[in-house]
């Protein structure tokens, strides 16, 4: 299977002279097409850091991303947009709802971006708010649904332009236990029936646990990894006693 | 830190955003300055002669300026106070008594205040000279003026403004008592709802608009009535039907799935119904500068065109005593740079008459020359066309009086002459809508067969005229003079129909349009200017207000990958659509207007109306462009 994301000692630093701190310090990942990948650690780890520097949203001070074979580095802002557009969905914790647009609008955005024919657009936009279960409030708009709502009318627009890898950052940290639930069994569906790559940061290990693997950062640097394997209450267990070597603080893990 | 510091700090903190209120307020006072400094300066009306008092003119105009200047200030300080309500509940937090952050902002409107005032009354002392050179080339007068300023204007600029930014800021002192704190620390505008439109408002909105139109085109005496339905219309249709339109062009998806459009749309939308009260003003505002300035342009445009038509001679001498009109010519030989070129004296024989046409009868006197002194008179003035009379039966009439606009076509209408107790007929078989000789000399001729003329003529109905063609019309003002005082001299008795000797000039009507004219392209350019400046700052700032809530709209766009080229197109197709609605608007209305005066001046206007709206558009747009720039600076602040 092809890598979507390659991840070559990365290093970021912060602050000049004399007032240096460093965020992230020679990370490595790889990311296989198909995976769905968590990235957990306490607060400060540089989970953040890393997410957006994958996203384009941020350079690094040293070391190389691949993202679908293209180095993400070595492109002008032109292109990172495109590419953003193209290659990469997001999910945020607060949304990131346009609230001047219905949830169908903010779904479609993307595709009327990249000018793609309105019934195709229709046809996608269909089939996607389907799959979430949000066919029935599509004509709503931001401020008029609920969380969990808001967070799978985010995740549909993230993969509506079928991107190679989808960045979520803490996707459930704004939502009610049920919402939370009900969006991670959303991820995991899109992740086993659609294939979607996606790597999620989030400090929940709840939330972790439905991931098929999971890196633990801790200091700017790979602390650990856990490969899921057996029931998700087994994983769920697993990564709560990473979380207690990684000594983050109870108030990260629960 | 005193509140003082605290108040300066926030004025060079805040001075982008004040900018563009700072120079409309330099320029408002600049502009009042200059008209002030022209009420009391007499260089100016030194050289008009003390007969007339422009004074008066500049006066009115500079209180215009001050009203409107009032209003403004007190739009953009209640603007201003709005924007900075987060910043004042946080002082409030701070334990900030209410009374200090009032006397705060207090110190800081009076601080802009004076700071403009001494910027533009300085820029107005440096620049009046030039302002009253231009105002003289206006009117026609090429001398140099001095340099001079004056005390009063000075004076009265400080005073008038003082007073103005006195009122304004106590207002905004009495705001901060009204802000409850929790109040001031709520965001603006989250949850604001997508905006409703009635079908059936926006219809009345357009029926309201068009009503008035139509009324005013068939009666222009009903103006008010017009003006009222007109600016009501404006509102509903900023307040209703533009959400309606943009929520129509929604539909159509092909456009509306295009790109950045259903960005633009939908912030649009989302933004238009807080923005409609804003629009509507500026449509009408538009509408009223447009509209003005199309009267001064058509007016000045409509004396340079036909100047020379209503006077084709340079002096006409009427008097039924030979010697006089001898004497005048003596004085003109008198002035070699006024030589006279040509002359002409024409016998008209004045009668009583009725002209009739189908509905109405008009009783007037009437002149009557003969067929050959017309032809001589054609030939003075260059006329080539061929005029003849088959009979004498026939007349050709000259009214220079005539408008399409008020007055029927004479052709084949009927003239009748009373002759003590008889009367004759005549069949107009041709018009003339232009002075004879020159204008108010003789306003309706009527041309006879010469056979008529003999058969008509009586030395108790004639009158004589004596028409000149002087070398240098342009140039006579000494001779003008010379001649009026000449003809004063000469009592007109009680009895006598016409003056025993009158003098009309070319140049004193030349001189006396060019005076007026200027006068009013003066005061309206600037006049406009001002209104144009502070409508220009008030999109400015509401838009900028807008772009800082949209911040992290725009954001969410850069991250899900909207490029910079995107964002900025999306950008300057809204607010070009918040810029070019009231605009146009405004032209559509200020065009309906001034249809009326293409009317009353019956002449074509477009070139003088299309010069004065691509002005307007012109300085209008280079606010529209200042207000994207600034626009995608705020949205893409870090």
């Amino acid at each position: 299977m092809d890598s979507v994301l390659i991840v070559k000692n990365l290093r970021k630093i912060y602050g000049s002279k004399g007032n240096i701190y460093t965020a992230l310090n020679d990370i490595s990942i790889e990311i296989k097409e198909g995976e769905f990948v968590g990235v957990m650690g306490p607060s400060g780890a540089g989970k953040t850091t890393l997410l957006n520097i994958i996203a384009t949203i941020d350079k690094p001070t040293s070391g190389s991303i691949f993202i679908d074979g293209d180095n993400i580095l070595k492109m002008n802002e032109d292109k990172l947009s495109s590419f953003r557009r193209n290659k990469l969905g997001f999910i945020f914790q607060d949304f990131n709802l346009l609230d001047t647009l219905t949830l169908k609008e903010n779904i479609i955005l993307p595709l009327t971006l990249s000018k793609i024919n309105p019934m195709e657009i229709e046809k996608r936009v269909n089939e996607i708010s389907k799959n979430l279960g949000i066919d029935e409030i599509l004509n709503k708009y931001p401020y008029e649904v609920s969380g969990g709502q808001k967070q799978r009318t985010a995740a549909a627009r993230a993969i509506i332009n079928k991107p190679k890898l989808i960045l979520a950052d803490e996707p459930t940290g704004a939502l009610d236990s049920k919402s939370s639930t009900e969006l991670l069994q959303s991820l995991s569906e899109l992740n086993e029936n659609n294939k979607a790559t996606i790597m999620m940061v989030t400090h929940d290990a709840f939330a972790a646990s439905y991931c098929k693997r999971i890196l633990f950062i801790k200091d700017g640097e790979i602390f650990a990894e856990l490969v899921k394997s057996g029931s998700r209450k087994q994983f769920f267990q697993k990564i709560l006693d990473v979380l207690a070597t990684l000594g983050g603080g109870v108030d990260d893990i629960i | 830190m005193t509140l003082f510091n605290i108040a300066m700090k926030n004025i060079k903190k805040n001075f982008y955003n004040y900018f563009l209120y700072f120079s409309s307020m330099i320029l408002s006072i600049l502009i009042y300055f200059i008209f002030t400094t022209i009420q009391y300066s007499n260089q100016v009306s030194i050289l008009m002669g003390s007969s007339r008092n422009i004074s008066f003119a500049f006066k009115s105009a500079a209180i215009v300026v001050a009203i409107f200047s009032g209003i403004f200030i007190w739009y953009s300080n209640s603007f201003f106070l709005k924007k900075r309500k987060k910043e004042i509940a946080l002082y409030s937090m701070l334990g900030v008594k209410k009374k200090q952050i009032g006397r705060m902002l207090f110190y800081e409107n009076i601080a802009i205040g004076i700071i403009a005032l001494a910027i533009g009354i300085f820029m107005g002392s440096l620049l009046s000279k030039v302002f009253v050179m231009l105002l003289l080339k206006l009117m026609g007068f090429s001398t140099i003026v001095k340099f001079t300023i004056i005390p009063k204007a000075i004076l009265n600029t400080i005073i008038s403004f003082m007073i103005l930014f006195l009122i304004t800021s106590i207002y905004g002192y009495s705001i901060i008592y009204r802000f409850k704190l929790i109040e001031l620390f709520k965001a603006e505008s989250k949850g604001e709802k997508v905006p409703t439109s009635s079908p059936f408002i926006s219809f009345i909105s357009i029926i309201l608009i068009f009503t008035g139109y139509y009324i005013y085109l068939k009666n222009p005496a009903t103006m008010l009535i017009t003006l009222i339905l007109v600016v009501l219309g404006t509102y509903l249709l900023f307040s209703s039907f533009i959400i309606f339109f943009i929520k129509i062009s929604k539909k159509n998806i092909k456009r509306y799935y295009n790109g950045i459009n259903m960005i633009g749309t939908s912030q649009l939308l989302y933004r238009i119904k807080g923005n409609s009260r804003t629009l509507a003003t500026i449509a009408v505002l538009s509408a009223s500068t447009l509209t003005a300035m199309g009267v001064v342009s058509s007016t000045y445009y409509d004396f340079i065109s036909k100047q020379n038509a209503r006077y084709p001679f340079s002096y006409v001498v009427a008097s039924n005593n030979e010697n006089l009109i001898k004497k005048t010519e003596d004085i003109m030989i008198k002035f070699p740079e006024n030589k006279i070129e040509k002359s002409i004296k024409i016998n008209f024989l004045e009668y009583n008459g009725n002209f009739f046409n189908n509905k109405e009868e008009y009783i007037d006197d009437i002149f009557i020359i003969s067929e050959s002194t017309l032809k001589e008179i054609f030939k003075i003035r260059k006329i080539e066309e061929k005029i003849h009379l088959n009979n004498e039966y026939e007349t050709i009439i000259f009214d220079e009086y005539y408008n399409s606009f008020c007055k029927e076509d004479y052709k084949s209408k009927t003239v009748k002459l009373k002759l003590n107790n008889t009367i004759i007929k005549f069949k107009v078989v041709d018009f003339k809508p232009y002075p004879l000789i020159n204008q108010h000399i003789t306003p309706f001729t009527i041309v006879v067969k010469d056979e008529v003329y003999n058969k008509l003529y009586n030395k108790d109905n004639l009158y004589t005229v004596k028409a000149f063609i002087n070398k240098n019309q342009k140039n006579s003002q000494d001779l003008t003079k010379a001649l009026k005082e000449f003809a004063s001299k000469f009592k007109t008795p009680k009895n006598s129909k016409h003056r025993t000797l009158y003098v009309n000039a070319y140049y004193s009507s030349y001189k006396d349009g060019l005076i007026e004219n200027g006068i009013l392209i003066f005061i309206g350019t600037f006049l406009g200017l001002v209104f144009l400046a502070a409508t220009g700052s008030i999109i400015f700032f509401k838009q900028l207000s807008e772009a800082n809530d949209d911040k992290y709209r725009y954001k969410i766009l850069k991250n899900i990958g909207v490029n910079k080229k995107e964002i900025i197109a999306s950008i300057s197709k809204q607010i070009f659509f918040i810029f070019i609605s009231p605009l146009i608007i405004g032209v559509i209305h200020s065009l309906v207007a001034l249809s009326f005066i293409h009317k009353i001046l019956d002449l074509n206007i477009t070139i003088p109306i299309i010069t004065s709206i691509g002005a307007y558009t012109f300085i209008y747009m280079i606010y529209y462009l200042l207000t994207v720039s600034s626009y995608y600076k705020t949205v893409n602040q870090e």
